[in-house]
């Protein structure tokens, strides 16, 4: 009896785990396994898995032209987002570090992106960006029809997502500009720093560490952009928005070939950790201090 | 190195709220001035101003022969070493100390060489490959201080450069610093709250108090000379003892009665000057600690007598400090170790009264101080 309380006693720690555990294993391990289980099957209409077939969804993939252009333009996009959102945050932090009247009304203005949600936001540019009817077109007088255009449907989604996620970005940037010992630009004012100077030497460098993390969570972030290609492009004109979550979920939710989605996902899920485990390695030497 | 010219600055940071006024003074070439005060005085307020880190109110500022009021800090030509040393935390102490230099453009190989000549100087070498973060304050203390000396500007400026010290490295760095000034000759100004500070290392002191200069004297004037009763007190530690009380006639001369009706004579000098002119006016007698004894010392000294009781005696060694708790109030005399007296027993102590100071009870200015100038 004895040695059954002690026994108790040593595994009561692991008790405390289990809500954590259950949720985790609910939303997050099962649907990992059941998804690595269905990208080696053919399903019926509902996602059941019905055939085995081994490793050919992936094949299917890596022989499909359809795929790699997704591939392609999810790059692209990322990068054009993640560099473009960065720049934003960081440009807006900057501008707000000082104070001057109205600098809670500027603040909340360059972090509310972070508040709105991707679909709403798509809805404005949609009608923003309507050929005829758009205030973009009508203020700079120009004809172009931004969502129709495979030249400019990619940029559009990307530039409205870079906006998007602007937000968080100036809540850390902002963080991080508050960290920095304001004295330190008050010495390199008297050894003659102009603001350039000062930007580069003293402000980039003094960001460094959270410049690294604000990157990994932009480029994951940016990866899993779905809601604005949905509502503003639904993937066109022909594949040129196909971003390769949008690939997913057409391929769930309309062809019904839920094994080459899951198969997808997989791979969405390597290309992504495998970028995070090199930045990483990166981080040990880029970051300063 | 240049002479440093202020010519009426003020300060004002909120609508009719002087931070600094009036404020002039000509720092002469080469000298080591410390502003000294009270915080909240105005003192780092001025320095900043000079150093360009805050704009001028009003008022003109000469470095050298150019009007400064609207130059930008890096075309002043000035350094300044801060209280917390303002470090570049992600560069190296030598990357630190060459910045000022590398964007102003100067050969790499001038830099090297002046960085090492300077960290030679201070003793710094070893750690020119050091993060700050890697530093102990007093390594940090160096960093800074290098980094001001090695551009060889007009003047360097120094806000509390020490204060973030323990006590030992702050007496030893004080030490340092008055070294370095001969060794250079800089123009330097100083701020510091610590007394011991200002005593030891300035040529002048400027005695500030909310936003004020009170007296610029050096060091031993300002002991010697106080031009009021704030400076007398700011000056010297422990302080001096102020005495409330009036004048009045006694047989040929005068004496000094004070609010409790202690009575203490007054030299022919001194009755001369305060008998009749403050007869009935407010006045204050201040004494130093260290012109107080437990027994004349002199027989051609003139002598007041205080009786009290004993509260504390600190022996600090070589010396005591007596504190003294009497009908006029508190009171602390620096004595000789052995003075015999004990806690909670009466005590008489004698007042030296050729050092005794005199104010006016309600300017609280020092009576004497014109007399003793022009003496």
């Amino acid at each position: 009896m004895k040695a059954f309380a002690e026994k108790l006693r040593g595994a009561s720690p692991y008790a405390y785990l289990i809500p954590c555990f259950a949720i985790f294993a609910m939303f997050l391990f099962y649907p990992f396994v059941k998804t690595i289980y269905l990208s080696f099957f053919l399903t019926d209409k509902l996602g059941r898995a019905k055939i085995f077939v081994g490793a050919e969804n992936y094949t299917d993939l890596l022989t499909s032209e359809s795929f790699y252009n997704s591939i392609l333009v999810t790059l692209i996009f990322v990068v054009i987002v993640v560099i473009g959102s960065m720049l934003l945050g960081l440009v807006a932090a900057v501008l707000c570090s000082r104070t001057f009247p109205g600098i809670r009304a500027f603040s909340t203005a360059y972090a509310l992106p972070m508040a709105i949600a991707s679909s709403g936001a798509a809805m404005i540019f949609k009608v923003i960006l309507n050929p005829t009817i758009g205030l973009f077109n009508k203020i700079t007088g120009l004809d172009i029809n931004w969502i129709s255009d495979p030249r400019y449907a990619l940029i559009c989604v990307a530039v409205l997502t870079a906006w998007l996620n602007s937000g968080i970005n100036f809540l850390y940037f902002s963080a991080g500009l508050g960290n920095i010992d304001e004295s330190i630009y008050e010495r390199a004012s008297v050894d003659g720093a102009n603001g350039f100077q000062k930007f580069f030497r003293l402000t980039l460098p003094g960001l460094s560490p959270i410049m690294f993390y604000t990157l990994v969570v932009n480029i994951i972030q940016a990866f899993q952009s779905f809601g604005q290609v949905k509502i503003l492009t639904q993937g066109g004109p022909g594949e040129s928005t196909n971003l390769i979550v949008y690939s997913i979920y057409r391929d769930a939710f309309f062809n019904y070939k839920f094994g080459s989605a899951a198969a997808q996902s997989v791979i969405l899920f390597l290309i992504i950790m495998a970028l995070t485990l090199v930045m990483f390695k990166i981080e040990k030497k880029g970051v300063k201090y | 190195m240049a002479e440093i010219v202020l010519k009426d600055v003020c300060k004002v940071f909120e609508k009719d709220q002087y931070a600094v006024s009036n404020f002039s003074l000509r720092i002469r070439d080469g000298e080591f001035v410390v502003f000294v005060g009270p915080s909240g005085c105005g003192k780092s307020t001025t320095l900043r101003m000079i150093a360009g880190l805050e704009d001028i109110t009003s008022g003109e500022l000469w470095i050298g022969d150019e009007l400064c009021n609207y130059a930008e800090p890096g075309e002043r030509d000035l350094s300044m070493v801060f209280q917390n040393y303002a470090l570049y935390p992600q560069m190296s102490v030598y990357d630190n100390m060459a910045f000022s230099l590398s964007i102003r453009k100067v050969p790499k190989k001038e830099i090297r060489q002046r960085v090492e000549q300077a960290a030679d100087m201070l003793g710094i070498t070893n750690l020119l490959n050091r993060r700050p973060a890697a530093l102990s304050g007093g390594q940090k203390q160096r960093v800074a201080i290098g980094s001001a000396i090695l551009r060889k500007p007009k003047a360097f400026l120094m806000d509390e450069p020490l204060s973030n010290l323990d006590a030992k490295l702050r007496t030893h760095m004080r030490v340092e610093l008055a070294a370095l000034h001969h060794k250079l000759g800089t123009t330097t100004i100083y701020v510091t709250h610590d007394q011991t500070e200002a005593m030891t290392l300035a040529d002048r002191i400027v005695v500030m108090r909310a936003g004020y200069i009170q007296q610029v004297a050096t060091p031993v004037d300002l002991y010697n000379r106080p031009t009021n009763m704030f400076v007398a007190g700011f000056i010297g530690s422990p302080a001096m003892n102020f005495l409330k009380g009036k004048v009045r006639r006694a047989g040929d001369g005068a004496a000094f009665l004070t609010e409790a009706g202690q009575i203490f004579p007054l030299t022919a000098g001194q009755a001369k000057v305060l008998w009749p002119q403050y007869d009935n006016r407010a006045l204050v007698l201040g004494i130093r600690p260290e012109d107080l004894y437990t027994a004349p010392a002199r027989s051609d000294r003139l002598y007041g007598q205080m009786r009290g009781t004993v509260t504390a005696c600190e022996g600090l060694g070589h010396e005591a400090i007596l504190h003294l708790e009497t009908e006029d109030g508190e009171f602390a005399a620096r004595v000789e170790p052995h003075h015999g007296a004990r806690e909670d027993t009466p005590a008489t102590l004698y007042l030296d009264m050729e050092n005794a100071h005199f104010f006016d009870g309600e300017t609280e200015q020092n009576i004497f101080y014109q007399w003793r100038n022009e003496a």
